[in-house]
């Protein structure tokens, strides 16, 4: 739906880590935080 | 067309099989929701075309939900149209309304009320009257779909942004029986300005039409702004329909994949 | 209305609101249209929508300014400076339609000689808006074939609101804007039949259908028509000038009929004592409204739901309204509770119906004649409607044929509001509505669902002022005018400029109203509600 009104899906993402396994949170954290930096800022922002 | 369904109403009423017939009358150069009880009172039943075929549509479901929910023990009918009769499997799903309590008069629409619609199935399963005609290809989804990603952006944006809050899109859908309501929770949706959370607010919306909406187009006649809502929830339902081979209303006894637990069907 | 009536012959909306999806340019100014009048707006987003420009001119950035083509700010009160400022580009670069002016006008030259004296520089000075912007606007306006002002209270409740009106209807006499489907001056009217309660002469100068009290024909009829030697002819009190009354003790009782001066009239602080000072204050009303509270005798009328009757709109439209559920209570029809009283003081009334009323007025006005509960059914008829078989007029002036003959120009200068701001009070204060709320609240606030949206007041405040004033979103505020003080919550953003606040109305415990100024227009009285100087302080 992000997708059809005009906003580009690797914006949002939906991971499972349990509470336990921090490791894996940061890990995931730190690859999107990468992936929203390559992407650049929201269309949404200039509103 | 309109003879042949006031016969069935008609039929209905004098054996006593149901207690009344929800449907529309036309009254003071008007079309509004009625409930007939009595034969005589059939002079004035309408299918809701004033100038053009089904240009006065009404939620007759949420309408029957009301009285439902006075009289569980009664049986009503109701008038419905392809559109109606989704709607009416939809809310059998959601223990909304009893099939045991509801006998539907069915009626087909003509062929240009559902290319007006890009109606998937613009007849019910058991027509009282109107020949069925075909299924229509979804343009006007295609369309902004053949857009550039931001050209779709700003098309929604500028529409979104003609919002008034009216909630007119959720009061009017018979698919909208929520006692609390995710557009009214703060945490969710700020209030108190215009134009609303954008794009949350319709987003909003549109999730929680995923498995619901039957695709009757009414929200986008309500909507004071123009905002061409149906297009965005005809989106949600192909979504639905593409992961998970569902789409809201078409088959009687079917589950939404949404509502169910454990893995996901092999539909 | 005033001001169209003055300049065109007739007031009301000239034309009708779907022809504004006709128009290929829009000019709002002084309307918080997508807010306060969305059924309009919706014409308007169908004409942009179809390729039509939108050009809005409002001190407050409201939704619809979001989708001009061109939007101005200008200060409040100087909307004339800006109007003048349009005019003066357009005599300069002779986009004038001159055919227009000399064919169906009067008075051109003494309002050129205005616009002559006047310099875009002085505009753009006093308006705030830049001469680039003024020549733009200007543009836009008169290069369009079909071309629409819509105006609303920001422009009329000002001491010089009768001026703005007919400055706006000289811009559109001056480019030939009028008498076609699709331009015209129409101003949005606030409520669902404030243009009935003026249609039935509830002004003090005027029978139904504007028929002059001080005219001797119209009186005579109206005598006969009610079975009297003679009517008064002496013009009756305004609003501002009844609270006068009560002051020098002419005005002894009032009876208020679904108003509510205590928290809609300027200097509340003022009208509660005013009212307080009356021997006796009857309020008729649907509900205990905080000037039903102050009343000796309140009377329990009935609202839309439990009535028969016509609501005449914006747009000259004359429906029916239909009795959905019985009256509520002890309350009673508005026309029966009038008719007893009446009787009680010796005037016999015998109506059955609305309906027999309804027949009464079409006898006795000429542009309801043509009328009757049966031809209303369906979407109703749009005065002037003179006779039975009259399909009614959906715009008015045709082909440059004003009401009242030839379209008047009016030379008018710039004047300064009434109130300007000083060191002690150095904020220019407006104010509006919001989507939630209708008028003083007395419906809207007791609906949970509206309430929830949007509980309280607030005031909007500039970043810059709010930063200068050291005070946070959401935090209190105290106001205070020459007039009164309040405290309220703060909402910081952009849609007011520095140096400008707004703030609704519709709240009784944070009544604006306190601080408004009653200082109000010569001819048409209504008050300046648009613009007040007041000072801020943290709370």
């Amino acid at each position: 739906m992000l997708d059809f009104c005009g906003i580009e899906k690797e914006r949002m993402r939906a991971r499972w880590v349990s509470s336990a396994e921090a490791p894996e949170f940061v890990e995931e954290i730190n690859q999107f935080i990468n992936v929203l930096k390559k992407l650049g800022p929201s269309p949404l922002s200039m509103n | 067309m309109i003879d042949t369904i006031k016969q069935k109403i008609s039929g209905l009423l004098s054996d006593a099989s149901v207690k009344g017939v929800v449907a529309l009358k036309t009254a003071n150069g008007h079309v509004t929701p009625c409930v007939f009880q009595k034969e005589d009172d059939l002079d004035m039943l309408s299918l809701g075309d004033m100038q053009a075929s089904g240009d006065t549509r009404y939620p007759l479901n949420k309408v029957l939900i009301t009285i439902a929910r006075q009289y569980p023990d009664d049986v009503f009918g109701v008038l419905v149209r392809g559109c109606d009769e989704r709607g009416l499997y939809t809310l059998y799903r959601l223990n909304q309304l009893d099939p045991d309590k509801v006998v539907p008069i069915g009626f087909c629409c003509p062929e240009e009320l559902a290319k007006a619609c890009e109606c998937k199935k613009p007849y019910p399963d058991d027509p009282v009257a109107g020949e069925k005609t075909k299924e229509i290809f979804q343009n006007r989804m295609e369309e902004i779909e053949g857009m550039d990603i931001s050209k779709r952006f700003s098309f929604w944006m500028d529409q979104f942004s003609k919002c008034i809050k009216c909630y007119g899109c959720r009061n009017i859908c018979s698919m909208c029986f929520c006692r609390e309501c995710s557009l009214e929770c703060e945490d969710l949706v700020s209030k108190g300005s215009l134009p609303v959370d954008i794009p949350v607010f319709h987003l909003t919306r549109a999730m929680h039409m995923a498995d619901r909406c039957i695709d009757c187009g009414l929200c986008e006649e309500a909507c004071p702004s123009d905002i061409p809502l149906r297009v965005l929830y005809k989106k949600t339902s192909r979504i639905m329909n593409a992961e998970f081979g569902f789409t809201s209303g078409i088959e009687k006894q079917e589950k939404s994949p949404l509502s169910m637990l454990g893995p996901a069907p092999d539909n | 209305m005033a001001g169209l009536a003055a300049s065109f012959g007739s007031g009301a909306m000239t034309n009708a609101i779907c022809e504004l999806e006709q128009s290929d340019t829009i000019f709002i100014i002084g309307s918080n249209t997508a807010t306060s009048h969305p059924l309009v707006a919706t014409r308007i987003f169908r004409a942009i929508e179809k390729g039509a420009k939108l050009i809005v001119a409002d001190p407050r950035k409201n939704q619809i300014a979001n989708f001009a083509h061109l939007y101005v700010r200008h200060k409040p009160g100087t909307d004339v400076a800006l109007l003048n400022g349009m005019m003066k580009v357009i005599l300069n670069k002779g986009i004038s339609d001159d055919k227009f002016i000399a064919e169906n006008t009067e008075d051109f030259e003494a309002f050129k000689q205005v616009i002559d004296k006047f310099t875009l520089e002085e505009a753009s000075n006093i308006s705030g808006v830049s001469e680039e912007d003024i020549k733009n606007l200007a543009k836009v306006y008169a290069s369009a074939d079909n071309a629409s002002i819509v105006y609303c209270m920001g422009i009329t409740q000002h001491t010089n609101g009768v001026n703005n009106v007919k400055t706006l209807a000289n811009l559109s006499m001056l480019t030939g804007n009028i008498g076609k489907p699709g331009t015209g001056v129409n101003p949005l009217r606030g409520q669902n039949n404030v243009q009935g309660a003026c249609d039935m002469g509830g002004l003090p100068n005027v029978y139904t259908g504007y028929q002059s009290v001080t005219l001797g024909d119209a009186n005579k009829k109206f005598a006969k028509a009610w079975g009297v030697e003679t009517l008064p002819t002496k013009i009756g009190l305004t609003l501002p000038e009844m609270f006068s009354g009560i002051e020098n003790d002419e005005v002894k009782a009032i009876w208020v009929m679904g108003e509510n001066p205590v928290v809609s009239d300027p200097d509340a602080n003022h009208v509660k004592k005013a009212l307080e000072k009356l021997e006796l204050l009857i309020v008729q009303d649907i509900f205990l409204t905080p000037t039903a509270r102050l009343a000796d005798v309140v009377l329990p009328g009935v609202s839309f739901a439990e009535k028969d009757g016509t609501f005449s709109n914006t747009e000259r439209r004359v429906t029916r309204v239909r009795k959905a559920i019985d009256p509520v209570g002890e309350s009673r029809q508005d026309w029966a509770i009038i008719q007893d009283v009446s009787n009680a003081f010796g005037y016999e009334m015998n109506y059955e119906s609305p309906e027999e009323i309804f027949d009464e007025i079409a006898d006795i006005t000429p542009s309801y004649a043509g009328i009757s509960y049966e031809r209303l059914e369906g979407p109703g008829l749009q005065w002037p409607c003179p006779s039975k078989g009259h399909p009614g007029t959906p715009f008015l002036h045709k082909d440059g044929k004003f009401t009242r003959g030839k379209g008047l120009f009016h030379a008018i200068d710039y004047r300064p509001p009434a109130e300007k701001t000083d060191n002690e009070y150095p904020y220019l204060m407006t104010t509006g509505r919001v989507y939630a709320h209708y008028h003083t609240g007395t419906m809207t606030r007791n609906s949970e669902s509206l309430d929830f949206e949007i509980p309280e007041g607030f005031l909007e405040l500039n970043p810059a002022d709010a930063q200068e004033l050291g005070i946070s979103d959401g935090h209190k505020i105290k106001m205070a005018s020459r007039r009164g003080e309040i405290k309220t919550k703060v909402m910081i953003t952009d849609r007011v400029e520095k140096g400008v606040v707004f703030m609704p109305f519709h709240f009784e415990e944070t009544n604006v109203n306190k601080l408004t100024n009653p200082a109000y227009d010569p001819i048409a009285r209504i008050p300046e509600f648009k613009v007040c100087a007041v000072k801020l302080e943290k709370a």
